[in-house]
């Protein structure tokens, strides 16, 4: 990070290889699709090019990146307001596949939708760490909150998450 | 290593899920002792997987060559911001809160500033009005020739 302070063009190729993976699954998961994270993540690193001075080196890298790239996803579901698919109308988006690689699909399609369905702050505090791998103290720096707070988004993303998915189909989460 | 409760596992089950290695690693060691000692902690961690289970399964797609090409070729022609660009940019902030705050806490000092300016000058006045009276007084004595 400090070589991008100084400007220096291969490290931040180095940058751009090490994370966008990272970032691009990151908001993919936020924002439910792949098009949106690719503007997103494209974005994330224009501001980490344009403002390098600002980080600093008692924040780890990845964190201050997952920052940014939250903040822009916040930002753009506040412009644009992404429309979330009501888990009903799943069966119907993917009536035309087989039926064995549909049954896998459909379930695949219904956590994805009910994740999308979660306010944005647990679904935010459930992909850092589940998605992200990262611990706790890491996720809670990155949506500049308590570990308690964290914990509280958590475990009711997972309860709405149980909710919604008991509601769609008891079979998918047996006896929760 | 600190014992754990069944109310904690049961939380860490609803926080967390029942992959261990998602658990926080101070409680970690505690919370598998526990797992292994009751059959109910085990039950629970079983329904808790159900559900990562399914999370797991979500599908993502990889970034495409051109979305790194497209990021690089971008930031060539990106200038690094400079110092007045970040002063601005800092002063206004990038939430909506920040952008009353901000502007908010900037006006604050020179008014803060102010008020201790305007305290020390009333004491220097003071000893005007005293070195003024002292004049009049000294010319007073005088005469008036």
């Amino acid at each position: 990070m400090q070589q991008i302070q100084a400007g220096d063009h291969q490290a931040f190729v180095k940058l751009v290889d090490r994370h966008l993976t990272t970032l691009h699954k990151f908001a993919q998961h936020i924002l439910g699709n792949p098009t949106d994270a690719d503007d997103i993540v494209q974005e994330t690193f224009v501001r980490v090019w344009q403002k390098a001075h600002q980080w600093q080196p008692k924040a780890k890298v990845s964190t201050w990146l997952h920052s940014i790239t939250n903040n822009l996803c916040m930002d753009f579901y506040r412009r644009v307001k992404v429309k979330t698919v009501d888990i009903t109308e799943v069966n119907l988006i993917t009536s035309h596949q087989p039926a064995t690689d549909k049954q896998q699909q459909d379930v695949k399609i219904q956590v994805q939708t009910a994740l999308q369905q979660l306010p944005e702050n647990q679904r935010c505090a459930i992909v850092l760490c589940y998605y992200q791998d990262m611990t706790n103290r890491e996720a809670a720096n990155v949506l500049n909150i308590s570990i308690s707070a964290l914990e509280s988004l958590m475990a009711r993303g997972r309860r709405k998450l149980k909710k919604i998915l008991q509601i769609q189909s008891d079979d998918l989460l047996g006896e929760i | 290593m600190n014992k754990i409760t069944q109310q904690r596992f049961s939380q860490l089950l609803d926080i967390y899920g029942g992959n261990s290695n998602r658990w926080p690693i101070e409680e970690r060691a505690a919370a598998l002792k526990f797992l292994k000692e009751s059959t109910e902690a085990y039950r629970l961690q079983q329904a808790a997987l159900n559900l990562d289970n399914l999370l797991d399964s979500i599908p993502t797609a990889s970034p495409t060559a051109m979305l790194r090409q497209r990021i690089l070729a971008q930031h060539y022609t990106e200038p690094v911001q400079d110092a007045w660009q970040w002063f601005v940019q800092w002063f206004i902030g990038t939430t909506v809160r920040e952008h009353f705050l901000r502007p908010a806490f900037m006006l604050i000092i020179p008014l803060v500033f102010g008020i201790f300016l305007g305290l020390n000058l009333e004491t220097v006045s003071m000893d005007e009005n005293m070195l003024f009276a002292e004049e009049v007084n000294l010319l007073a004595l005088s005469s008036t020739e």
